[in-house]
């Protein structure tokens, strides 16, 4: 009787010390990442069978569980994950936003200032003085162009860097889960499967949420107690305790542009940049896409709108002197031909030149070898990703011109594939031609005489022709619908962002509603179990004192 | 719900960054006195606040073009009304010559007289303008348009017959003079090869020094005066068109400034009320944030 007394009351303290203990746990960790709050799971002990019936044994630990659920917590994941996206989108995005609109980087100002300084030399076509002021706004004008381009460049390195890092941070998180995956699977096995390794488990989560900050994963739980993690539309990136690190390689067309491939196993890298989503991979990647590649192409094809149509203009007519025209700028052109990139193994030769600046797309081309038989070329536009033009001999030129680009393929293999960049680096290649400021030509013939201010009429009314977007914009429309578009997707961002970052809250607010500590709740804990533990505590010196009375009983 | 202590700390960190940011944002609309910070803010209206700019940076070209063909307009208006007061002298000697009660000492008079006005007359189609250039030589601007002596005749005009245009309004060009040979070359009287103004003025003189006057020199110099009046008829038209055209380009300028006032500056009023408002919401959140933090169970233990 008094054993079973002592025993109920040992096994009580027991519990009651152990659940003090984890309070305690909780409270130690109230501010640390990832942790889950714990308890001591407790049971009745099997009871004494008796004749009288069967008499209570007691409590019993039978575990120490935390408060999790696995639903909330990839809830988390997921909205970790799209939140962090649309912030890296949302952070370059606004850089380029900033730039575009601001007095000191915008075109705006010095197309407008080049302009106004070419009309003071219709006005004033002997003046030499007229004439400096427009070639000084001309050099102007083209240093606003390379400073755009070159700030966009910047954000292009930029964007190689953080996916370097990026990358970096999965490889290492994701050897830390496969490391994890293991002590999870050895922790379980000595217990048999029934105690949860809870600390290891708090630790692997935040791992799998700080790579959801990186990239978008699907996680698949085991058997065993091992969590597998895939990456993009299903590609391992942990399977149990191996994992297969991801690298940020040169593109097969463009060195400048970065790739991102998964080992696969021996049969060497496989790149996998285009099924990336998510995280801050996803982000860069998205705004590369979406903002800085359209952007960028559509300054330059500003930029070979003015300089082309200029030098036009320019060319027919005559300086001060009768001299004759020339090129005032130094056209965005890379001789013989403009950006291309072929793709390693392709062979022969491919030129590209501008036909029509008016008929320009901001975008980039990809020319393929399709197969033997004819047409045999295709030549996708990359910005709709549509075939363009099919053409038997890789000859797109003169009547054959796509989107007023001349292209000639010769002496091409099978197998070949060329990325074309037609304006990209335009905005960069600009510059000015003329030092000469009597070479302007005003004057519309060589004869015309210093007054003659014909050609400078028609050049300084190129500002208000419609030149560019299919004979849809001035160079200033064309500049006003970056502006426009790039403000529409960093607004559109930035309303995502919130709305994500609202929903990644509601989504922790839930988890940690089952998970987080409670300091309250744990108070609260503190004086009950402290309470408990005094009872179990006075039922042994009840024992005691019951077992002294008989005692006392025999004595006498 | 359940609410945990480091979300309840999170979420209110997270509510005083936010009151924050709207705050920081307002204050540099108010310093900037512009809605649009960046085109993010107002996609829309960024783009049309660059397209409304070019307008009026256009427009401003419009007026100075105005100013310069105003200016040069006047001048040669000045310059033409002196050509007129000479033709008009000479065709009233032009008159006297030609008087029966004239005898040759009078005409040799009159001649004097004619070679010096031939004198001014060349020296007013060689004038030039502030910037050293002819007036009526056309385009060839720095070519002397009239050259020739007032005692050996034989005048020449050296420039061309091209115009001048500036672009003062949308498809609208104004002439900013007009050529030498349009002002000082007619046809001459009884038909004939167009004559130069100078040599039909010498040819005056010399019928004077022969006192042999010929009735065509007094109907040459009325037909040169009025050509002149013409002209000067015609560049004050200019000079009206322009001054109405600037007044239009002005109206424009105002009203397009005020739709880019609208497009891209604050409302103070708005904008005041919006930040007095969100500091109010800044100091309540800061306020409740240190309540709330301070209620806690583990204080009454």
């Amino acid at each position: 009787m008094t054993n079973a007394l002592l025993g109920i009351a040992s096994s009580g303290l027991m519990a009651f010390q152990r659940s003090l203990a984890t309070t305690g746990h909780n409270i130690a960790n109230v501010n640390t990442e990832g942790f889950s709050r714990q308890r001591v799971d407790l049971v009745e002990a099997p009871a004494h069978p008796g004749a009288t019936g069967f008499l209570g044994g007691g409590v019993e630990m039978v575990s120490v569980t935390r408060s999790y659920d696995n639903f909330l917590d990839n809830q988390v994941r997921t909205s970790t994950s799209t939140h962090a996206e649309l912030d890296s989108y949302h952070r370059m995005a606004a850089q380029v936003d900033g730039i575009i609109a601001d007095q000191d980087t915008s075109l705006s100002p010095s197309l407008q200032a080049f302009f106004n300084s070419v009309r003071g030399v219709t006005n004033d076509p002997t003046s030499v003085a007229a004439r400096r002021v427009m070639l000084a706004e001309g050099e102007h004008l083209v240093q606003r162009f390379n400073v755009l381009d070159k700030r966009m460049d910047e954000l292009r390195g930029q964007v190689n860097q953080g996916l370097m890092g990026s990358v970096d941070e999965i490889n290492t998180l994701a050897s830390g889960i496969a490391t994890l995956n293991q002590r999870v699977v050895a922790a379980l096995g000595q217990s048999g499967g029934k105690q949860p390794p809870n600390d290891l488990m708090d630790q692997r989560n935040l791992l799998l949420e700080k790579l959801s900050e990186q990239i978008d994963t699907q996680v698949v739980a085991q058997d065993d107690g091992s969590l597998n993690v895939f990456v993009g539309t299903g590609q391992s990136l942990v399977l149990g305790t191996n994992t297969f690190r991801l690298k940020v390689q040169d593109s097969a067309y463009d060195a400048n542009s970065k790739d991102i491939a998964i080992s696969a196993g021996g049969s060497g890298a496989v790149v996998i940049t285009d099924n990336l989503h998510g995280g801050e991979v996803g982000g860069l990647l998205e705004f590369t896409h979406r903002v800085l590649d359209p952007a960028q192409n559509a300054l330059g094809r500003i930029a070979v709108g003015v300089s082309l149509q200029f030098n036009r203009q320019h060319r027919l007519g005559s300086g001060l002197d009768g001299q004759p025209g020339g090129d005032f700028f130094a056209e965005p052109t890379v001789s013989p031909t403009l950006t291309i990139f072929p793709k390693s193994g392709s062979s022969g030769t491919l030129t590209v030149n501008y036909n029509d600046p008016t008929q320009l797309r901001a975008s980039d081309y990809r020319l393929d070898y399709e197969s033997t038989a004819t047409p045999a070329y295709a030549l996708t536009r990359l910005s709709d990703n549509k075939v363009v033009a099919r053409n038997g001999t890789g000859d797109f030129t003169g009547a054959n011109s796509v989107d007023g680009l001349d292209i000639k393929l010769m002496g091409a293999t099978s197998n070949g594939s060329f990325l074309i960049q037609p304006t990209q680096a335009a905005a960069g290649q600009i510059g000015l031609n003329m030092t000469d400021p009597r070479r302007i030509a005003a004057a519309s013939t060589p004869t015309g005489g210093p007054g003659d201010n014909r050609n400078a009429g028609a050049l300084a009314d190129l500002q208000t022709g419609l030149n560019l977007l299919d004979g849809t914009a001035t160079y200033q429309d064309a500049y006003s619908e970056i502006v426009g578009n790039v403000g529409a997707l960093t607004h559109a961002a930035e309303i995502n962002s919130s709305a994500q970052k609202n929903l990644l809250e509601h989504a922790t607010q839930a988890r940690d509603s089952i998970s987080g500590v409670n300091l309250d709740e744990e108070a609260a804990n503190l004086i009950k179990f402290q309470q408990s533990y005094q009872a179990a505590a006075q039922l042994i010196n009840v024992a005691n004192s019951i077992f002294a009375s008989l005692l006392g009983a025999v004595r006498s | 719900m359940r609410i945990s202590t480091s979300s309840s700390h999170q979420l209110s960190v997270t509510a005083m960054l936010d009151q924050q940011a709207r705050l920081s944002k307002t204050q540099r609309q108010i310093s900037t006195g512009e809605r649009i910070l960046t085109p993010a803010d107002d996609p829309a209206g960024a783009a049309r606040a660059l397209d409304l700019t070019e307008t009026l940076e256009i427009n401003h070209q419009y007026q100075s073009s105005i100013q310069t063909a105003r200016s040069r307009l006047e001048f040669e208006d000045s310059v033409l009304e002196g050509a007129g007061n000479v033709l008009q002298r000479l065709n009233e000697l032009a008159i006297q010559g030609a008087n029966a009660t004239a005898n040759a000492s009078d005409r040799r008079a009159i001649e004097q007289e004619a070679r010096q006005l031939l004198g001014t007359m060349m020296s007013l189609g060689n004038e030039k303008n502030a910037n050293g250039e002819y007036l009526f030589s056309g385009f060839l601007s720095h070519t002397r348009p009239f050259v020739g002596d007032p005692n050996m005749g034989g005048f020449n005009y050296q420039g061309d017959n091209y115009q001048r245009a500036l672009l003062v309004a949308p498809n609208q060009l104004v002439n900013d003079g007009d050529p030498g040979d349009a002002v000082f070359v007619i046809k001459p009287a009884g038909g004939g090869a167009p004559e130069n103004v100078l040599n039909l003025i010498f040819n005056f003189a010399e019928n004077m020094k022969n006192s042999a006057p010929d009735q065509r020199d007094i109907e040459n110099i009325q037909l040169a005066l009025s050509n002149v009046l013409d002209v000067r008829a015609r560049v004050g038209a200019r000079l009206n068109g322009l001054d109405m055209q600037e007044n239009l380009n002005a109206k424009f300028i105002t009203d397009t400034q005020a739709k880019l006032s609208e497009t891209r500056d604050l409302d103070y009023a708005e904008a005041i009320g919006r930040f007095n408002l969100q500091q109010v919401a800044l100091q309540a959140a800061q306020q409740a944030y240190a309540k709330v933090q301070g209620l806690s169970l583990l204080n009454y233990l």
